[in-house]
């Protein structure tokens, strides 16, 4: 076999690859309409009736019960779901966390984290140690909030929850019944829609026992932890259900992808258990993913592209990825970069820390745009973003 | 009561459920090679086992049943490129390719180089290609699919690696 004819295997192999058994849809089951020709599905959809009867007994509905049942982003469309009335921001870094009022952006109230990870009661100057800091926020519905709190120099990190009323106002401060703790510095958090499981990403531990990076989750009902090592992860994201992980890599220029990998993957090396879904250098040479975000159906992948190290402006793009297609589409598109990157836990809307084109940058200050983007419909609305400074802020929403 | 040497409806049903578990989704795969995106894969697959259900009592030889729908997926391939001319001026949208840069559901840049390639061959060259390095068929059992003599599957197989090689700069 020639050099030539390998490559040829290998390219058709990969077009395979793009069918996955569970995407396709069963016998006598009807397309979605599409805007082009072809075979059409109505066409011979009525000569089906006998088949279909009988598909539908033996096969659709056994494979219903056992697969995850695909839907595609062309055949719904998104209900309308309200935003989280409050984010959380945290533009210290460490304790106090403020809850603000999303639309407006006025403070609504300060959560307390505890001085010393692990103790069981917040102290009033969290802060004041200097050395504990905070490594990630996540809520699943807005609600029910789940924080972790890091030690300089220690291989460990402290997990809280705490909830939000109607007010906006906290609860007290708990720790995170079914993770307390985890032996790594944890830098991103994730919640499934469900509640149900929880994913992470830490950071390499040096030291006398020394740890790799990995991604982990962490089933809530039974506390089973699952790790896969990948170095560098970023922007974790789960199904609502819980069943499969997104996280980006931007391990060198021009290798940044999203990654997807199913969270019943045995342990082991994360490469050689997930695939890859998005490579950034599809939509320029230099653009690296600056944020992803799986819908809670599973259906979508929302991400950000942005050049990196480009002279001038370059072109900052919201996608969305049809993962049942492959097809990606344009959501949102601007000159310069998009900044920090919020979605809400519907994964409906995000929001924009934007750094505003023509304004003049001074040392430390630039002045920031806060913008909220539907993804239905690629509207982008500002909000009130005099609170934020110049620095902006990790937001959770 | 059915006719001798014919096979009962219920029997018929139970051929295409199972046919299409076994074979439907490597179908499916060779039709995305062929039309590019994996939704008019699927339309094509499903009509092709349509056409099987009805054409089953008139099958005699079971045994050649997916060589029957390698053809008529081949075959149902070749219709949606003939539709695909056909409303070209009215700017139709379809799929990108899964090679594209559009689709990006295949990562690796080589692999959609190579694919690029392959869809810039003929139609019947790229039928060809597909139905030899993707499911590594015989040149005998492709000439029958197509309905076409070895020797032009052979001299096509030939022409393809020719040009695919100066676009690859790979020795065919």
């Amino acid at each position: 076999m020639s050099r030539l004819e390998g490559r040829l295997r290998d390219a058709y192999r990969g077009a395979a690859d793009t069918v996955v058994p569970a995407t396709v849809r069963d016998l006598g089951e009807p397309a979605a309409p599409r805007p082009r020709p072809g075979p059409q599905p109505t066409r011979w959809w009525r000569g089906l009736t006998p088949l279909a009867a009988a598909a539908a007994v033996i096969v659709i509905a056994v494979l219903a019960a056992v697969l995850p049942k695909p839907s595609s982003q062309d055949q719904q469309s998104p209900a309308p779901a309200a935003a989280p009335k409050f984010l959380i921001a945290d533009p210290r870094g460490r304790s106090p966390l403020d809850v603000r009022d999303a639309a407006t952006g006025a403070l609504v109230a300060t959560v307390t984290l505890p001085t010393e990870p692990g103790s069981q009661a917040p102290t009033a100057n969290a802060a004041a140690d200097g050395r504990t800091y905070i490594g990630s926020v996540a809520t699943a519905d807005g609600y029910h909030y789940v924080v972790s709190l890091n030690r300089l120099n220690h291989c460990r990190s402290w997990l809280y929850e705490f909830q939000l009323n109607a007010r906006g106002q906290p609860s007290a401060v708990r720790p995170f019944a079914a993770l307390p703790t985890v032996g790594a510095q944890l830098l991103g958090l994730t919640v499934s829609g469900d509640g149900q499981m929880i994913g992470y990403d830490t950071l390499a531990c040096p030291g006398s026992a020394p740890q790799p990076f990995y991604v982990a989750v962490t089933d809530i009902r039974t506390g089973q932890t699952k790790r896969w090592t990948t170095p560098a992860a970023g922007f974790l994201s789960l199904t609502a259900d819980g069943s499969m992980l997104y996280y980006t890599l931007n391990l060198q220029p021009g290798t940044s992808v999203v990654r997807g990998m199913p969270t019943s993957a045995a342990p082991g090396p994360a490469a050689d258990r997930s695939r890859t879904v998005v490579q950034a250098a599809a939509f320029g040479p230099a653009d690296e993913v600056a944020f992803a975000a799986i819908s809670p159906d599973g259906s979508a992948l929302y991400f950000a592209t942005y050049p990196e190290g480009s002279s001038g402006p370059g072109i900052g793009q919201v996608r969305a990825l049809n993962l049942a297609t492959g097809r990606s589409r344009v959501v949102y598109t601007r000159v310069g970069q998009l900044g920090l990157v919020t979605a809400d836990p519907a994964v409906q809307n995000f929001l924009l820390q934007i750094q505003q084109r023509g304004a003049i940058q001074q040392r430390g200050a630039i002045p920031l745009r806060l913008a909220r983007l539907d993804l239905a419909t690629g509207r982008v609305t500002d909000l009130p973003s005099g609170w934020l400074g110049p620095a902006g802020s990790v937001l959770t929403w | 009561m059915t006719r001798r040497g014919q096979p009962a409806p219920a029997a018929a049903e139970d051929v295409v459920t199972s046919l299409f578990r076994a074979h439907g989704v490597s179908l499916i795969r060779l039709a995305v090679m062929l039309v590019g995106d994996q939704a008019t894969a699927e339309d094509v697959v499903q009509d092709a086992f349509l056409g099987f259900h009805r054409a089953w009592p008139r099958l005699r030889e079971a045994d050649k049943a997916l060589g029957y729908l390698r053809a008529s997926v081949v075959n149902g391939c070749r219709s949606v490129h003939r539709a695909r001319r056909r409303t070209l001026p009215r700017r139709v949208e379809y799929d990108p390719p899964v090679w594209s840069a559009e689709s990006a559901v295949i990562a690796e840049h080589d692999r959609r180089e190579v694919l690029a390639a392959v869809a810039r061959l003929p139609l019947r060259a790229r039928e060809i290609m597909a139905l030899r390095y993707y499911l590594d068929l015989p040149q005998d059992e492709i000439a029958a699919i197509l309905g076409v003599s070895r020797g032009t599957v052979s001299s096509t197989i030939s022409r393809a690696l020719a040009t695919l090689g100066r676009d690859l700069q790979e020795e065919p």
